[in-house]
């Protein structure tokens, strides 16, 4: 009998005796295998960032079972994970358009940790920025999931779709995870994994621009006294370095300067970043890193600059873009800047028209004074779908309007609305397009939620 | 480097700013050493003037500085004023002095004007911008703004007074630079009710603003002030109502009155309010007699979250009422099952 023929019949407590050089307090156990688990439950929430963090609390919130799958170990997602710890904006020309859930777990965090709220009662001008929230990222973390938890909810962290069908009645999602196979049966699925993957899985049509916004990594850098620094020094050998083909202008938009004087923050282009899949994020993720590096090398070879260092980074790249769904209603440019209501308008949004092309940078194009974008439960619903919403990013809009629509408060803004939908398609034994508007209106309001006036419909 | 040199004087002083918003007539001041050392220059004294009460109604600075650039320097003779939260008041000329720009140009009216706008707006560029920066050689960079970036140097252009680059960022330095916290704390030093309630009447908001934060969690040593501060709360400007809510602590609450109109507030108020005034209720040692009858009464119309909330404080604080047990009996029969599963595990613990 061959030794490991052997020691797999004997079982782990003869293993144990037969192996004197293992310590008492080891626990010899058999090989691993995967576990299988079988779940059932009302509404499932694919991903936990901006927007999924909030549908499943409001879910949760408004009484049904309520499974959240996150495939990284945390929740919030770009706010937290990718480290845009600025979410906006809450309020529009002197009114609050976001609130409900996202906005109490913002309170909250601005609370927790002694920060305090722009004054928002002053117009944002060409500077939108001023009217975001600067968050702890770590306290917003942390506050998401107990409000999850407080909400019934089932975080399983460390899991993505990886098959979903509709058998008539109920979805029937497959996930993998850290040494877990789980099939779970769910009424009503919520894809808000921003790259509309359980859109596709489930077979619905999605659509993706040639070449994508460009992703971001947080980072920050230390290590140097910026006010003494030689700045035309620095930027002469800066457009040196890109004339040799050691640097590339658009990895940080030409701005060395900038680089060092925000110390990281949200300055980097990553082109052609695509979180989809586990590959195309490795790549973006891979390229953050590697331009940091190259990067940082440069910067150490500049006189004060000597000790640069890499103080903090997050553990993945923000992506801005990628699979949008066709839904049963596109958003688009023209409905966004002239702030088009809806008879099933479910809440707001509110951003300039911010689309980071790699060529020409970022020129965001504000709204008109007045104008608030709304959004339509509609562009939130798959064509041809049955009980399954999106929110986030992955909504169905054109280019232009998402680059507004996608960000933070508009995000969260969805993901209440849409797990609203879901929960009241489940009392109403309906598909969420069909769902009683008054009634859903009526939900969100009474968690928070802060839905567009229907007089205001012409 | 060159020694400054004096300028060509002009014959009339200049002020440009707006009046002081403490509506009192000084009666004294006091001084202290301004905490900004420059090189090869004596220290600035700040000047705090005072009214009645010792009421604080502005700051201000005599300034005696050079501002240089390429090797050549001119000599900056001007007064400062803040307001007593260290917002930007005005500044103003002696007699016989005048701001100029390059080639000893004196300021247009209209210069004079634009510097006073770009002076009072606290969120210039120029506040976060070193010297180094502004110096930099101007050249086109790939992008422009983006949602958290600085300005560019180019994009500077549209904060300085043409001609007097330097001369606009050196005021700016001083008006919000290290002088401005000094200001603010010597304010918190003196504060008094009779100032606050001046204060209050601020026709600015960054007044109001500033000086909400100042008093949270001091409340109850202004009595009068903070009555009107409770109005506050009511305000239609989400900021004022915010920073006034916000203002409130756990003393306030044993105040009859305070805690009536904070559920008043409850009641009517939005979300967010709500979140607030129930966050200061869970964060309280005890919950009062008039919060636990504000709050049964009203726990049914309350949003699930936050019914949730006030069942687990109930809880928490083994609090015993009827009005809210009949409350409980009905929400353990709601179809939202979050509500009624706590509900139903409040009266099994009873």
């Amino acid at each position: 009998m061959k030794r490991r023929t052997m020691l797999s019949t004997l079982g782990a407590i003869s293993f144990g005796i037969t192996a004197p050089k293992i310590a008492k307090a080891d626990l010899i156990l058999p090989p691993y295998q995967t576990q299988e688990r079988e779940l059932e439950t009302d509404i499932l929430v694919v991903g936990g960032g901006t927007a999924g963090a909030i549908a499943a609390i409001q879910a949760g919130r408004a009484g049904k079972r309520v499974i959240l799958i996150e495939c990284q170990s945390q929740l919030g997602g770009t706010t937290t994970t990718a480290g845009v710890a600025f979410p906006g904006i809450f309020f529009a020309w002197g009114k609050q358009i976001i609130s409900g859930i996202g906005w109490e777990a913002v309170q909250d965090a601005v609370a927790l940790n002694g920060d305090t709220l722009p004054d928002f009662s002053i117009p944002h001008g060409r500077e939108h920025w001023r009217h975001q929230v600067r968050l702890n990222a770590s306290i917003y973390t942390i506050l998401l999931e107990q409000k999850c938890l407080e909400a019934g909810v089932q975080i399983r962290y460390y899991e993505t779709p990886t098959r979903l069908e509709f058998d008539g009645s109920n979805w029937l999602i497959e996930t993998s995870g850290k040494g877990i196979h789980t099939q779970i049966k769910s009424k009503q699925v919520i894809d808000c994994s921003g790259n509309a993957i359980a859109a596709q899985l489930a077979g619905f049509t999605v659509l993706k621009e040639a070449e994508s916004q460009p992703g971001t990594l947080m980072f920050t850098l230390g290590g140097y006294d910026f006010d003494s620094l030689d700045l035309n020094h620095i930027k002469a050998a800066y457009e040196e370095a890109i004339q040799k083909g050691e640097l590339v202008r658009a990895e940080f938009r030409g701005n060395i300067i900038g680089l060092l004087k925000n110390k990281g923050d949200n300055i980097q282009h990553i082109a052609g970043a695509d979180s989809t899949t586990s590959e195309s994020h490795t790549l973006t993720n891979i390229k953050g890193r590697t331009s940091l590096l190259k990067h940082l090398e440069f910067l150490r070879r500049q006189p004060g600059c000597e000790n640069t260092r890499i103080v903090a980074m997050c553990t993945e790249a923000g992506v801005r873009e990628t699979y949008r769904i066709e839904g049963l209603y596109q958003v688009s440019h023209e409905d966004y800047v002239t702030g088009r209501n809806y008879p099933d308008a479910v809440s707001y949004s509110y951003y300039p028209i911010d689309l980071h092309i790699i060529e020409h940078g970022v020129t965001p194009k504000h709204l008109s004074e007045g104008v608030v974008a709304k959004v339509p439960l509609r562009a939130l619903i798959p064509k041809g779908s049955t009980n399954f919403l999106v929110a986030g990013r992955c909504l169905s809009s054109d280019r232009l309007a998402n680059s507004a629509l996608r960000v933070q408060a508009s995000c969260m803004g969805m993901g209440q609305a849409a797990a609203a939908a879901a929960a009241l398609a489940i009392n109403q034994n309906c598909s969420p397009e069909a769902v009683d508007f008054e009634s859903l209106a009526t939900l969100i309001q009474n968690h928070g939620g802060l839905v567009p006036s229907q007089s205001d419909y012409v | 480097m060159t020694s400054p040199q004096e300028v060509q004087k002009n014959k009339a002083s200049i002020y440009y700013g707006t009046p002081a918003t403490i509506a009192v007539p000084e009666t004294h001041h006091r001084s202290k050493v301004s905490p900004v050392q420059e090189e090869y220059m004596p220290p600035d004294t700040l000047i705090q003037h005072l009214g009645r009460d010792n009421i604080p109604i502005s700051y201000s600075k005599n300034i005696r500085t050079s501002v240089c650039f390429d090797n050549q320097c001119r000599l900056l003779v001007a007064k400062v004023h803040w307001n007593p939260t260290g917002r930007y008041l005005g500044y103003s000329l002696p007699e016989g002095e005048f701001l100029s720009k390059k080639e000893h140009d004196p300021f247009s009216v209209q210069e004079y004007e634009r510097l006073n706008s770009l002076l009072a707006d606290p969120n210039l560029p120029l506040g976060s911008i070193s010297y180094n920066e502004l110096v930099l050689e101007s050249q086109a960079p790939l992008v422009g703004i983006d949602g958290v970036s600085g300005a560019t140097n180019q994009d500077l252009l549209a904060y300085i007074v043409e001609g007097a680059a330097y001369t606009t960022y050196k005021l700016y330095q001083i008006l919000y630079g290290p002088d401005r916290q000094f200001i603010e704390n010597w304010t918190r030093e003196t504060l008094n009710e009779a100032f606050v309630i001046e204060a209050l009447k601020s026709p600015e908001i960054a007044d109001q603003l500033w000086l909400l934060k100042v008093l949270k969690g001091r409340l109850s040593e202004f009595p009068i002030a903070r009555q009107q501060i409770a109005e506050l709360t009511k305000s239609p400007n989400f900021s004022l109502a915010d920073n006034a809510l916000q203002a409130f602590s756990e003393r306030d609450l044993e105040d009859d009155q305070i805690t009536n109109l904070l559920f008043d507030l409850f009641e009517m108020g939005d979300y967010g309010k709500r979140n607030r005034i129930l966050a200061l209720l869970e964060s309280s040692k005890t919950v009062n007699t008039i919060s636990i009858k504000r709050l049964s009464e009203h726990v049914l119309q309350l949003e699930s979250p936050f019914q949730v909330r006030v069942i687990r404080l109930f809880e928490k604080h083994k609090i015993k009422n009827s009005a809210f047990d009949q409350a409980m009996k009905q929400l353990s029969q709601s179809n939202n099952d979050f509500v009624a599963q706590e509900a139903r595990s409040y009266l099994k613990l009873r």
